[in-house]
């Protein structure tokens, strides 16, 4: 998929989601599906953000739990947790959010650079910021999110 | 044996019965005259009847009456088998399948009898065709059809007619035609009878009957052997010079357009031609219980452990004897398991034979032409994987009906035959199974599919301008997507070609699709030829659920914590002889250590190389065979981890590498 030119005048859909105060968004065209919390299977490997496995339709697919990568405090599940479903690089990855809003179309043209430091959050998986009504909706770059050198600079950091 | 356990047997039988029953009446939907398969189906309906009698299943039995009323009509010709007749007999198939399993779910039912009833009963006129087969009115007439005739042909001998007259005082009139009968298949084959077998085993008829036979042997012993049985008053044979002078004259097909081309009625013809003596034989396969097989496998799976730890004795002892006989020992275990593990393939065909009525059923609704030509029936897969490949290609195949193929009028001015096809195959491809769905019909349109998908959000414009025709059609298998303006009940609300794209991804096969616009599509589905299954030990550490393959267990114990002395720091048990070195499962997988201490601590003793260590877990809960689902975790830090497996409650159990946990 080519990435979006800022400067064209393409319109896309996003998924837009909550976690903590921050909302944060996705391409529709990434996103597999949407499903509510299922039992996680933990792993026994020292990930900070790896929440487990979990059982879709047959299949184990791994899930992130954003909150931890995203280094903001875990809060307690609720009716509006969801594990929002992603496909990247030929597989699926589920994200556990907490709450998915709405979906919305963007003007990519409107799409704007983030600023340097976004409360703790690492610049390399957004993509850009974007002003819906009140709110700043927080446009991730999946493929930096997903990737696992990310995780050994996290780990430098902590 | 308890209710439940009838109610199973019943059900599994009546399952048998009603797939006879079911392809009976479709063969007969084709071929009209076919006086055998209305026996097949009659005696099908008549022994359901008799299952649900004894089950006390009243209303079923009632049902399967009404059938055999009119199927009986049928038999005399007084009824005409036409699309009417045969769609209300489906019905009531139908609803047989239903109450055998739900006793209970008699909605619909009594309509079903009445209307039953209402042509048996005579009150619904058909009209028979003008011109029928078989005209046995004349008793030493023997009008045959076609297809009569190519039996007596291949049976390869000198075709006969012969009359037996039994005495008139005769009382078991049908012991005697079947000692008759009997004498006469050691000579040679029955190629029909006057009036027909099922009459004679019931004693419909006076004193004679006459039988079309073939056979080798000189007319004399034929006529000494019939004379020999007791209370045979005549025999008279006639030999016939050429069988085909006994060929009907007029057309034997009804008026009425056939569903099928010529071509296809053709290719069920041949395999049906076999002789009455040859169907009465049964078929040598047997019925087992799953469970029964699997307690076999689980049976052998020990065997093979007992017997590697027996080999280890040996090699330990440096007993030459003892590994020189436990080679060939091992040979047969191992042969054993094969065995055994072959016995779970079983023929696509379990899958594929549900079709040609799914076909039959979809071509009425939809009003369209369909000729389902299935192949590679015999292909053999994996009995887990014949469970979960049903549903998706019963979709598969509504799909290419529904959207697919067009309806004759569209067909054919396209300048395409009328009928369309669907071709069902499956055959074997190095390591896998391939399945293919082919149609011949309009194919997907890339133009088509991409407006959808852009419309429903899938794709933007942008994305979709990128994509190759081939991307595009790929799309049907995105979530979201359905190009049913209103979902029909025929492809099924809400299940999309995604879920079927899943559903094979999860027993690790792939699906594919080409297509033509204006030709057809092909959609191909690769499937692995063995799972990774394993067989293996469930245990629990930690509230999670660990799989240990079998294959690397030893012996599993219960060690008492006396037992366990410290060398150099680690904690070890004596066992024949040895230093086996203990390892805590929750300490390898990261785990706080049980709060209480325990006397008696399960261990699973696991052999690696050449050592063994013991593995201690909180409990066991018992043997399993597991299928490994790969884990992509993104860390890349999973090596203790073999991989996961689906139980059956739905949550997931780890499968231990045990070689990494061990010594890694």
């Amino acid at each position: 998929m080519k990435g979006g030119d800022i400067m064209s005048e393409e319109t896309g859909q996003i998924i837009v989601f909550d976690i903590g105060e921050e909302k944060f968004g996705v391409k529709i065209t990434e996103v597999h599906e949407i499903i509510r919390m299922k039992r996680i299977t933990e792993l026994p490997i020292n990930s900070p953000y790896i929440a487990g496995i979990i059982n879709l339709r047959g299949d184990i697919i791994s899930v992130i739990d954003l909150r931890k990568r995203f280094g903001i405090e875990d809060i307690v599940e609720d009716d509006n947790t969801r594990i929002i479903v992603v496909e990247f690089e030929g597989q699926n990855v589920g994200l556990i959010v907490d709450a998915v809003s709405e979906v919305l179309h963007i003007d990519e043209s409107k799409v704007d650079v983030p600023p340097r430091s976004m409360s703790g959050i690492k610049n390399d998986y957004i993509r850009g910021i974007i002003k819906v009504g009140e709110h700043i909706v927080i446009l991730l770059e999946l493929a930096n999110l997903l990737k696992s050198k990310e995780k050994i600079e996290l780990d430098k950091e902590s | 044996m308890d209710m439940s356990d009838f109610k199973e047997l019943y059900a599994s039988e009546s399952r048998e019965h009603l797939d006879l029953l079911n392809d009976a009446l479709l063969t007969l939907e084709n071929n009209p005259n076919d006086m055998e398969m209305i026996n097949e189906a009659f005696r099908a309906a008549h022994t359901l009847k008799g299952m649900a009698g004894t089950m006390g299943f009243d209303n079923v039995s009632e049902l399967a009456h009404a059938m055999e009323n009119v199927m009986d009509l049928i038999r005399d010709e007084t009824l005409a088998v036409n699309t009417e007749v045969i769609n209300l007999l489906f019905k009531a198939v139908d609803m047989l399948e239903l109450l055998s399993s739900s006793p209970e779910e008699t909605s619909g039912l009594d309509t079903l009898i009445k209307e039953l009833k209402a042509y048996s009963q005579g009150d619904v006129v058909v009209e028979k065709p003008a011109n029928t087969t078989a005209n046995l009115k004349q008793d030493n007439d023997f009008n045959l059809t076609q297809e009569e005739i190519e039996m007596t042909q291949n049976a390869h001998g000198h075709p006969m007619t012969i009359r037996v007259k039994l005495e008139e005082d005769c009382v078991f009139k049908s012991l005697r035609a079947d000692m008759v009968l009997d004498a006469l298949e050691e000579h040679g084959e029955l190629i029909k009878a006057n009036p027909e077998i099922e009459k004679i085993k019931n004693e419909e008829f006076e004193h004679t009957f006459y039988v079309l036979f073939s056979t080798k042997d000189d007319k004399d012993i034929i006529y000494n052997s019939l004379n020999s049985v007791s209370e045979v008053e005549e025999v008279e044979i006639n030999l016939i010079e050429d069988i085909t002078e006994l060929l009907i004259k007029e057309d034997t097909k009804p008026k009425e357009e056939s569903k099928t081309t010529s071509e296809d009625n053709e290719k069920k013809k041949k395999p049906k031609a076999a002789t009455l003596s040859k169907r009465l034989k049964s078929n040598n396969t047997i019925r087992v219980d799953v469970e029964r097989l699997d307690s076999l496998m689980n049976l052998v799976a020990e065997l093979v452990i007992k017997r590697t730890q027996v080999e280890s004795v040996g090699r330990s002892y440096n007993l030459d004897e003892l590994n020189k006989k436990l080679k060939p020992l091992s040979k047969v275990t191992t042969e054993l398991q094969n065995a055994v593990m072959e016995m779970r393939m079983v023929p696509i065909s379990l899958v594929f034979n549900r079709f040609p009525r799914l076909v039959r059923d979809l071509s009425q609704e939809l009003d369209k032409n369909i000729n389902l030509v299935i192949e590679g029936e015999d292909t053999e897969l994996d009995r887990t994987i014949i469970d979960e490949i049903g549903d998706p290609l019963v979709h598969m195949i509504r799909n290419s009906i529904d959207h697919g193929v067009e309806s004759p009028a569209k067909r054919e001015a396209a300048g395409k035959d009328p009928v369309g096809l669907v071709r069902l195959s499956a055959f074997h491809e190095g390591n896998n199974v391939v399945i293919q769905i082919q149609d011949d019909g309009n194919g997907i349109d890339p133009e088509f599919i991409g407006n959808m998908a852009v419309e429903k959000g899938v794709i933007s414009q942008s994305e979709l301008e990128t994509m190759s025709d081939n991307e595009i059609i790929k799309l049907i298998f995105a979530a979201g997507f359905s190009t049913a303006a209103k979902v029909s009940d025929v492809s099924g609300r809400g299940v999309g070609m995604d879920v079927v794209k899943n559903k094979i991804e999860s027993l690790s096969g792939s699906v594919d699709i080409t297509s033509q616009v204006g030709k057809g599509s092909i959609f191909t589905i690769k499937l692995p030829l063995t799972l990774s299954i394993i067989q293996g030990f469930l245990t629990k550490v930690a509230n999670q659920e660990y799989v240990i393959p079998l294959e690397s267990i030893q012996e599993i114990v219960d060690v008492n914590l006396d037992e366990i002395q410290t060398i150099r720091k680690e904690k070890v048990i004596h066992r024949r002889g040895s230093v086996i070195p203990l390892i805590s499962l929750r300490n390898k997988l990261n785990k706080a250590e049980l709060a209480e201490k325990r006397t008696e601590i399960p261990t699973v003793i696991v052999e690696v190389g050449d050592e063994n260590y013991g593995l201690m877990v909180d409990s066991i809960i018992g043997q399993q065979e597991v299928v490994i689902k790969r884990i992509n975790d993104l860390s890349e830090n999973l090596q203790k981890i073999a991989g996961g497996a689906i139980l059956g409650d739905g949550s997931i159990a780890l499968i231990i590498n045990v070689e990494e946990i061990t010594t890694g």
